[in-house]
Formats: C-alpha cells, sequence, structure tokens
C-alpha cells in the first residue's frame, strides 16, 4: 500500500499540466460552489436575522400559560425577570437579553384611530442590537429614564400626521383586561422601510410601561439575541433547564408562519444546491475519465510489469483521491478566503435603489456571506470523493484488458 | 467554413462519452435555471392571483382623496354615489362584477382577549364575496339584511379561542372622530387559503358596516373584477373622471411586483454561478481535449490548416456542444416546470405543521417564463462559447513541428 501511495503521488506530478487542469477545476467548481452556499447563508442570516430582531429576539422566556395564548399578547408578568435575564447572560452564544412588556392597544390622533402593538423596552440592554434603534431617523432612540415620551414608525407617522414632539394618544389593554389611556409625546420617529411593521410597532420605556399598565417592576418577556438565527436549540435546552417554571421559546416556535417560509427556502435552497453540485460532480467525472483513459498504455505497461489488477485499481483510486483533495484544499481555501471577505465587505447585490420593498429592507444594500466551517468541509468532502470514485471506473475498465492489448491501446 | 463545422462535428461524435458529459452539464445547468425561473413565475402570479380574488379585483375606483392605510371613512374620502358608479362599470362590456366595499379598521374583542381587524364591508350576494363564501368552512354564510352577523377568518377564531355562534364585541373607527361599539355574532368561519389575510379580516354585510360606520350610502371604493385580466386599462380609462381615483390590478399589487423586482437581483446572482460552473466545466473538457489531441492538431497544421482555422474549428465545437445541450436543458426545465404547473408545489408536505394547518396546503404552481427561458438559452449560449475561446486560442497558437513532437 505504502508503495502504491508513493507510486501515486510520484504520478500525480508525472503530467504536471493534467494535474494542474484537474485541480484548477475541481477547486473552480468547489469555490464557486462556497460562493454560491455563503451567498445564501448570508442573506438568510439578513433576512431572518433582522425579522427575529423586530419579533422581539432569537429565544424568548415568557410565564407559564403564555405559549396557548401567544397570538394575543397577554400580560403575564415573569415571577422573576432579573433572574431570566441573569441566565440568559451566562448562557453561551447571548449577545443580550432584556426584558419587555408588549400588549396590544389603539393609538389615535385627530386624523383617526390605528390599532398597534405596544412594546415596554431597556433601551440600555436593546440599543445595541435593535434594528429600531439603528433607524431613527428624526428625533432620538429612547432612554432608559424616559417617561411620558413614545417612539413610533414613520409610516404610522405619516397615517396620524404627526412629527416628533406632537402629543398622541394611546389607549393600551393593561392587567385585568382593563383599558388604559395616555396621551404621549411622539420622541422620535424610525424608518426600516417595512411600512406594515411601522404601522404596527410603538416603543415606550420598560418603565413607562410598568406604571401604564399596572406592572410594578415586573415585566412580561425576557427577549434573548443571539449572533446568528440558527443556534437557538441549545440556548432553549439550556435556559429550561436554568429556568424552570418558565417557558423557554426559540422564535420559530412561536411564529411558525416565518419558520414555513424558511424551511420553504431551504428546500429550495437545497435543491439548487444539489444540482449545482450535480453538475461540478459531471464536470470533474468527465476530466477524470479522460486523464485516466488517455493512460491505458501506460496501464498495459505496468501490467506487463508485474503489477496485479486490483494494485492497479488502487494506484489510480489513490490517484484520483490525491487530485481529489488538492482540489478540495484549494477550492475550500479559495471559497473560504471568498466567503471570509464577502462576510467582512459584503456584496452589493443591487444599485441603489429608490424604492425599498420589505425584501430589500431586511437584507440591506449589502449581503454578507454566512457559510458554516461544517457545510464547508461537507462540500469538500464530498468533492474528494466524486473525484476519486470518477478514477475508480476507467481503472478498472483498463485493467480488465490483457497487458498486451492495452500496450497496443492509442 | 461548412467544412470545419463537419470537421467539429465529427470530432464531437468521435469521443462520444466525453461530449455526452458535457452535454449532460449545460442541459442540467439550463433545465435548472428554466426550473427555478418557472417556478419563480409561478409564485408570484399565483399570490397576484389570490390577492386580485379575495382583496384587490382588477380595477378599483376610489375618491382622489381616499388614503389606502389610514382607512379613512370621512364623508369627503369616500364615494358618494356608489351604485351610480356601479351602473356606468356594468355597462362596459369587459366587467364581469362591479360592487361596493366598505373597509374600516377596528379592534375585535372577546370575553378577554382583543385583536385589530380590518373590517371589509360587502353585500354578501356579490360576486367578489366569493371566496368567503367558497371558502366556509364552519357555521352559515351571511345573508345581505344581516344586521348582526359577521363571518370571520378560521384561523383567527382558533387564536381567539371562539367559533360560529359566539359573540364578539366590535370597536370601529366611524365617520364622525368617535369610535363606536356594538356587539356582533359570529355567523361563521371561512378559510380563504391565504393565512395573513384570513388573520386580520372580518366580513360583514355592506349596508350593516355603512350605519355600524355612519358612512351612509357612501363606500370606499368599488371593486371592479374582469372578463379578462388585460382589459384593466381600458376599463380603467373608461371609468375616469375628475375627482375620482381609479387603479388597476398592476397598481394594487405594486407591493408584489416591487418584491419581485428586488428578488431579480439575487436571482441573478445564483444564475451567475450556476452558469459559471457551466462554464468551467465546458472549458476543461475542451482544454483537455486539446491537449488529447495535441498531435493532430500539429498534423492539421502541416497540412495547411491556419491558425485561425484551429480556433474555428474549436469554437464551433463548442458551439455545437451549447445549441445541443440548450435543447436538452429547455426540454429538461421545460419538464419540470410542466410538472411543477400540472402537479404543484405541496408546501403542505413541510415537515412539522400539523394537518389542521392546511392553510399552508397551498400549493404553488409552477408556471413558464418564455422571456426568461430565452434570455437564459443565450445566456448558457454565450457563455459556452467564452468558455472554449482560450482552450481554442491555445490550440491555435500550437507550432506544428512542436505538436507533432508531443507525447
Amino acid at each position: 500500500m505504502g508503495k502504491l501511495l508513493r507510486m501515486a503521488w510520484r504520478n500525480v506530478w508525472r503530467n504536471r499540466r493534467r494535474t494542474v487542469i484537474a485541480v484548477i477545476a475541481i477547486s473552480l467548481g468547489l469555490a464557486l460552489m462556497l460562493f454560491f452556499d455563503g451567498l445564501m447563508g448570508g442573506s438568510k442570516q439578513a433576512i431572518y436575522g433582522n425579522t427575529v430582531k423586530l419579533q422581539g429576539g432569537n429565544v424568548q422566556v415568557h410565564a407559564p400559560g403564555y405559549r396557548e395564548k401567544a397570538k394575543r399578547m397577554p400580560l403575564l408578568p415573569l415571577a422573576d425577570a432579573d433572574a431570566a435575564v441573569e441566565a440568559a447572560l451566562a448562557t453561551p452564544d447571548v449577545i443580550a437579553a432584556s426584558q419587555r412588556i408588549e400588549t396590544g392597544g389603539m393609538v389615535s390622533s385627530r386624523e383617526g384611530t390605528f390599532p398597534i402593538v405596544i412594546t415596554g423596552i431597556e433601551p440600555e440592554r436593546e440599543g445595541t442590537v435593535s434594528l429600531v434603534a439603528e433607524n431613527v431617523v428624526q428625533g432620538r432612540y429612547l432612554e432608559p429614564a424616559d417617561e411620558d415620551v413614545i417612539l413610533i414608525g414613520q409610516a404610522l407617522a405619516r397615517n396620524l400626521e404627526v412629527t416628533v414632539g406632537d402629543r398622541i394618544s394611546l389607549v393600551g389593554r393593561a392587567t385585568h383586561e382593563q383599558m388604559r389611556r395616555r396621551t404621549m409625546t411622539i420622541v422620535g420617529i424610525y424608518d426600516i422601510h417595512m411600512a406594515e411593521v411601522e404601522k404596527r410597532m410603538v416603543y415606550v420605556s420598560l418603565a413607562e410601561a410598568q406604571t401604564l399598565f399596572d406592572l410594578r417592576d415586573q415585566a412580561t418577556e425576557v427577549a434573548i439575541f443571539l449572533e446568528h438565527v440558527g443556534q437557538e436549540p441549545p440556548v432553549v435546552q439550556a435556559l429550561q433547564a436554568a429556568l424552570p417554571g418558565y417557558e423557554v421559546d426559540a422564535w420559530d416556535t412561536l411564529d411558525p408562519t416565518t419558520k414555513q417560509s424558511m424551511e420553504m427556502e431551504d428546500q429550495i435552497m437545497g435543491i439548487f444546491g444539489l444540482i449545482i453540485l450535480l453538475i461540478a460532480g459531471v464536470g470533474i467525472l468527465n476530466l477524470m475519465l479522460m486523464a485516466v483513459f488517455e493512460r491505458t498504455r501506460e496501464i498495459g505497461i505496468v501490467a506487463a510489469m508485474g503489477l496485479k489488477r486490483q494494485e492497479i485499481v488502487v494506484l489510480f483510486l489513490l490517484e484520483g483521491v490525491l487530485i481529489g483533495l488538492l482540489g478540495a484544499l484549494a477550492g475550500g481555501a479559495v471559497g473560504g478566503l471568498v466567503n471570509a471577505y464577502y462576510g467582512q465587505v459584503g456584496l452589493e447585490w443591487a444599485a441603489e435603489s429608490a424604492e425599498y420593498t420589505e425584501l430589500a429592507a431586511l437584507l440591506g444594500g449589502r449581503i454578507y456571506f454566512h457559510v458554516g466551517i461544517d457545510l464547508l468541509i461537507q462540500r469538500a468532502l464530498t468533492v474528494a470523493i466524486i473525484a476519486a470514485l470518477a478514477a475508480l471506473y476507467p481503472a478498472w475498465q483498463a485493467s480488465k484488458r490483457e497487458p498486451a492489448e492495452a500496450l497496443h491501446y492509442v | 467554413m461548412f467544412r470545419l463545422w463537419k470537421l467539429a462535428i465529427r470530432d464531437l461524435g468521435r469521443n462520444k462519452r466525453r461530449s455526452g458529459l458535457t452535454l449532460v452539464a449545460v442541459a442540467l445547468g439550463l433545465g435548472l435555471l428554466v426550473l427555478i425561473s418557472g417556478l419563480m413565475e409561478g409564485s408570484v402570479w399565483g399570490t397576484i392571483e389570490n390577492n386580485i380574488r379575495v382583496q384587490s379585483g382588477h380595477v378599483q375606483v376610489r375618491e382622489e382623496s381616499y388614503d389606502e392605510d389610514k382607512v379613512s371613512l370621512k364623508w369627503e374620502d369616500l364615494l358618494d354615489d356608489p351604485q351610480g358608479l356601479v351602473a356606468q362599470a356594468q355597462d362596459l362590456p369587459e366587467v364581469r362584477a362591479a360592487t361596493p366595499v366598505l373597509w374600516a379598521s377596528g379592534i375585535l374583542a372577546t370575553g378577554d382577549e382583543s385583536v385589530g381587524v380590518r373590517v371589509f364591508g360587502i353585500n354578501p350576494l356579490a360576486e367578489m364575496s366569493a371566496p368567503f363564501r367558497e371558502g366556509l368552512v364552519a357555521g352559515a354564510f351571511l345573508a345581505p339584511d344581516d344586521r348582526s352577523g359577521v363571518l370571520i377568518g378560521r384561523r383567527l377564531a382558533e387564536s381567539l379561542g371562539v367559533s360560529a355562534g359566539d359573540h364578539i364585541k366590535l370597536l370601529v373607527n366611524t365617520s364622525d372622530e368617535q369610535p363606536d361599539e356594538a356587539i356582533f355574532t359570529i355567523r361563521g368561519l371561512y378559510d380563504t387559503g391565504t393565512p395573513a389575510y384570513d388573520e386580520i379580516t372580518l366580513f360583514m354585510p355592506l349596508s350593516k358596516a355603512q350605519t355600524f360606520t355612519r358612512a351612509g350610502e357612501r363606500a370606499s371604493a368599488i371593486v371592479i373584477l374582469l372578463n379578462q385580466k388585460d382589459d384593466a386599462d381600458v376599463v380603467a380609462l373608461a371609468l375616469r373622471a375628475s375627482g375620482l381615483n381609479v387603479l388597476t390590478w398592476y397598481d394594487l399589487n405594486q407591493m408584489i411586483l416591487q418584491a419581485v423586482e428586488m428578488s431579480m437581483g439575487i436571482m441573478n446572482l445564483m444564475y451567475l454561478v450556476v452558469l459559471a460552473v457551466v462554464a468551467v466545466v465546458i472549458a476543461n473538457t475542451l482544454l483537455m481535449s486539446v491537449f488529447e489531441r495535441t498531435r493532430e492538431m500539429g498534423i492539421l497544421a502541416a497540412l495547411g490548416m491556419k491558425g485561425r482555422q484551429v480556433l474555428t474549428m474549436f469554437v464551433l465545437e463548442a458551439g455545437t456542444l451549447a445549441m445541443i445541450g440548450v435543447v436538452l436543458g429547455l426540454l429538461l426545465g421545460s419538464l419540470g416546470v410542466y410538472y411543477l404547473a400540472t402537479e404543484g408545489w405541496h408546501l403542505g408536505e413541510m415537515a412539522s405543521v400539523a394537518t389542521a394547518e392546511m392553510a399552508y396546503g397551498e400549493t404553488i404552481y409552477g408556471r413558464f417564463a418564455p422571456a426568461e427561458m430565452v434570455q437564459l438559452s443565450l445566456a448558457s449560449l454565450i457563455i459556452t462559447l467564452l468558455a472554449s475561446l482560450y482552450p481554442a486560442w491555445f490550440a491555435a497558437r500550437m507550432e506544428p513541428i512542436d505538436a507533432l513532437r508531443a507525447l
């Protein structure tokens, strides 16, 4: 075996040109595939990452009984929200955790009355991960000590015909289902280019919400933010263990619609990726077939010199493995570098567009590539295996010939 | 030229496996792109048609000052004479049905829960209410003179924990500044197969909606359904009058159309990746075959074939491969689209969703996108030809003597 491996290695470099072409082809195919994976992974992270941010974090902790009524935003205070935040922050992969109070309500001005979701937040804890905080276009974001002020969306401001400094009246559902009316000053307006969200979501400080809804020093939800979408399961598991008696949920169990659309996209992209792999595979197969058939004569010579049939097959298989590994290494390196680069700098995917749509707003102007190391390795191995298997068939064919016959093959 | 082409074809036939595998690569690539474009086209038009069916209609007539976002019910924002406009629309031969509708926004409250809804006031007998009639899953449909009954979506009812026959409290904005509140009975539940829409829409007879919101005989809009979607512009033109805002399904579905345009940016990137993989495969195959045939090149050159002719021959080889590959790819992709168009993509099979969630059991149907198919075919052809240039140039550059000595 050692002898065969040495021979295979020598053979690989004997015909440098052929090897170089094969390695370039394999690595280009792999690099392109990784480019595709990174592009998809990056846009998925952006779209769902931002959706998750808007919906209150990757993982949420609620009081028991919430799950059943999630759609109706019940005001169920957590027994000890501070402890839940502490526990969350102590869990790996968590980048932020904050208390919230969320309830439904109405907002009105002279222009009309609109249904909204009122969220009391801890600006100092959420500010760093909040999409809304990044996109305040008028006035300012909330501050912890804020009282009697509210942050609303651009589209809602347009509908209400109000601007920063104006007062609007807010009706919210407090505990025990009483309605509370309160007039507040608009301190800031955010614009995330998603009219539907802007119309619905208004924000006040947690302290303000606590007084408004009779929840002194309490909160109804702990929102936990993670670095990447997809890291949720271990965090949920760890937190559920640390916080018995609470309901700990990943965003996808609370929002099956978004989960559905993500799964569907994954499915389509999976098929897409598979076919790209297939095309690259056919290319590699073709190349290896040609490279080995070209050498039928050579096979005749080694056979005439006494190499056994299995040994010949193994020799060529080893060559295929070596070339495949070289290509996988080179392609993995190139693809990894490309991904690292676009992961940092981002790829501008559409010209500056005047009209924003929801998708564009979620994606931002640039896509920051994201590909897991496990996917990278998996792709590289698949490519290497295809190359090795592609070498097997012609080697087996050639080894079956009588040495004399193979020698005469042109 | 013709002679070179004959040579090229003969060369392709000489190594059938190599040519065949290259063809497979081209065909798979193009087939994939055609399939994806068909899926995109189908889901976009499916969404738009669904939207036309359940809410927007083909043409809408509104008062100029009406602002959809505000769901205004002020008298000056509403149509004063909806019946006159309906009659005018129905006189047009292209129009299948025209009906006044009234929209209001409200809060629906049960015993201890409340949720924001959109009130859709429409005559239950009108054609536009067919999706609700056909989508009725529990209870009974509304009669036009029902003064206390409403329909809500099945999903909304489930999340509120109510069913047909239950009473609900409804608070709506009105033509006055003050909102008004009343108790209604849920007559039935519907499911139009559009979850996002069903969850927020409450269906009420037009006449009740008008009195409840104090709009009198006024309406928010006239919704018009046509026999032919393409006649929208003609009908819109005929109904245009001062003070009125006439919108076609195209205007009313701007959001969807814009979203499609934006996602094309990403789609094009993906197309490029696939085409690039195909190009790598082609370039490689040809390059290998050039090396394999180095001696042959030398003989051809020695026989007097010029470098330019050698180059042409290789490009022709690639071109022939590409053309056959494109035809195969179109066939392959069309088969896929045809399957999607007839069988559809059943989202209902998606994991983790119970059968109760059959609203997601909606199916995306594929649809042929001829313009895209032509573009993609041309792109495949051009990229294949470009990829063949380097190997061809390499072959053309060889010195006859060196080439003969090779191997």
